[in-house]
């Protein structure tokens, strides 16, 4: 191979590159832009009405699985009546935030890429700066804040679901009482474990949220782009999530924040 | 007026435009005609600066535009408006709300003003009835004269016209066509067009530039350009019949 030959940039050198320059450009328009507080609070909304239905239904499919499996095992070994604390421990604990935040990067984030995509396939990015409207301000910006604060409302609300169909399915199947069920419930739950999870809620909910907005801006020239720029989207966002969620469980481990030793 | 001087764009090993110099006359209407993907885009783009040119200079009323800084050029592109190829509506707000954009986005009018703007920018270009509707509902002819109506609601001096009637029909060109010539007579801007579409030619222009092989070949007025006898006609605009009659078909 010559020296003058010109290698292309593969997609993924290319889906990095998209990405190292708007984490760079949003933390620089954060910090010089002014505030979208107005679009932030539109997106706010709007990714909480768009999110909502989904998380729903996979908190009522995971209370169900979580409680059937305790239930089953504990009923085997005589002590299903404990079938609340490992529910919420296990919701709680790692749950909730997994599949919240899965459920969020494929409903929200993906959308975000392919709203910003065909946005830039159809000229509206130019359009907005050529009205002198600062993309980063108009649109990375507010979405990135409101997938940051989306999350942990999703995980707290998907917990709230999760418990209450577990009991309602632990008092159909083991006519558990609903005292027994919430007194043993919370009895391991302490100040910890809803920082770690909270924690962990806020960073994906930021990682996801600016990884999907940035893939937005991913070269498109076409659906078959668009179509790659949405699927990196997926899967980049799935590894942070993972890899943020154990890097966090780490630490809080160490710190004895909340997380099993 | 607009000046371009010796610029040079190149796209990984592909050069678009080599060394092109243009003056876009105060005032006047200038139709930059060219095949389909020469570079007339490209040009626009770069005096928009949404494209970085390799080298050249490019003069806003007088004003080196590309050695400018940030904020000076945010300031001189302040005074253009652009149609954009398909219009470039945004998708999730109503015509009315598309219109007001620009507006609201950098708070310079009421809400009152901003409506009595957008209606009166409306009733220009003919698309008061829709102002209700969603770009999704819309024609292309009527997405175009949407969209010609947010770039002029800032008043802009100049006013450039990306393909405006590429895809239309013949009867929402026409529309489109006599949108901008109302725009033109009644707002007085400079406007630069850049298509393939003769029929531009006939019924906005005053002067016309062929841009061929990154460069641009000829400029003309718009009576010379249409001469039978001018490079114009006869390198471009009777090109069609040209090859038709030498396929053997015609």
């Amino acid at each position: 191979m010559s020296q003058d030959t010109i290698i292309p940039p593969t997609e993924w050198v290319l889906a990095r590159n998209t990405i190292i320059n708007k984490w760079m450009d949003f933390f620089y328009w954060l910090i010089k832009g002014q505030f979208p507080w107005r679009e932030t609070w539109e997106q706010f909304k709007l990714v909480i009405l768009n999110g909502w239905m989904t998380v729903f239904m996979g908190s009522v499919v995971q209370g169900i699985f979580v409680m059937w499996m305790a239930g089953f095992y504990g009923d085997m070994f005589g002590g299903y009546i404990w079938v609340g604390t490992v529910t919420t421990f296990a919701v709680f604990r790692e749950l909730a935030v997994l599949m919240c935040t899965v459920l969020f990067a494929a409903r929200i984030g993906t959308a975000f890429t392919v709203e910003i995509g065909s946005m830039q396939m159809s000229e509206q990015i130019s359009a907005l700066k050529i009205m002198d409207v600062e993309p980063n301000t108009y649109l990375v910006i507010p979405r990135v804040i409101a997938s940051t604060l989306a999350v942990p409302l999703f995980v707290g609300f998907s917990f709230g679901v999760a418990i209450f169909i577990s009991w309602i399915f632990m008092a159909f199947f083991w006519d558990l009482s609903f005292e027994i069920f919430f007194l043993n419930a919370f009895s391991f739950i302490d100040p910890g474990m809803l920082t770690n999870s909270l924690l962990r809620a806020l960073t994906i909910g930021f990682v996801t949220g600016l990884n999907a907005v940035a893939l937005g801006f991913y070269p498109c020239n076409g659906a078959e782009d668009l179509g790659k720029a949405t699927t990196k989207s997926m899967v980049i966002n799935l590894f942070s999530l993972l890899l943020i969620d154990l890097a966090i469980g780490m630490v809080s481990a160490s710190l004895s924040m909340g997380a099993p030793t | 007026m607009i000046e371009v001087r010796d610029l040079w764009v190149k796209f990984g090993e592909k050069e678009v435009l080599k060394g092109l110099n243009l003056l876009i006359e105060e005032g006047k209407t200038t139709v930059v005609l060219g095949r389909s993907g020469i570079g007339k885009s490209v040009t626009m783009k770069c005096i928009l600066g949404l494209i970085k040119p390799q080298r050249g200079q490019i003069y806003i009323d007088g004003e080196e535009f590309l050695g400018a800084g940030k904020a000076r050029q945010k300031e001189l592109i302040s005074h253009i408006g652009m149609l954009m190829q398909n219009g470039a509506l945004f998708d999730s707000l109503t015509v009315f709300d598309n219109i007001a954009f620009p507006l609201r986005y950098h708070r310079k009018y009421d809400e009152k003003e901003i409506g009595r703007r957008v209606h009166h920018y409306a009733e220009i270009v003919q698309i008061q009835d829709a102002l209700d509707m969603m770009p999704k509902d819309l024609s292309g002819g009527m997405k175009r004269k949407a969209a010609l109506a947010r770039a002029i609601i800032q008043e802009p001096q100049y006013l450039f016209y990306d393909e405006p009637t590429t895809g239309l029909d013949p009867t929402s060109s026409a529309l489109v066509e006599i949108a901008i010539r109302k725009l033109k007579d009644e707002l007085k801007v400079t406007s630069l067009v850049v298509t393939h579409d003769i029929e531009l030619v006939y019924f906005l222009a005053e002067e016309v530039a062929l841009l061929e092989d990154g460069l641009i070949l000829y400029k003309e007025s718009r009576d010379k350009a249409l001469h039978p006898g001018s490079e114009i006609y006869s390198n471009f605009i009777a090109s069609r019949e040209k090859l038709h009659r030498e396929s053997g078909y015609v």
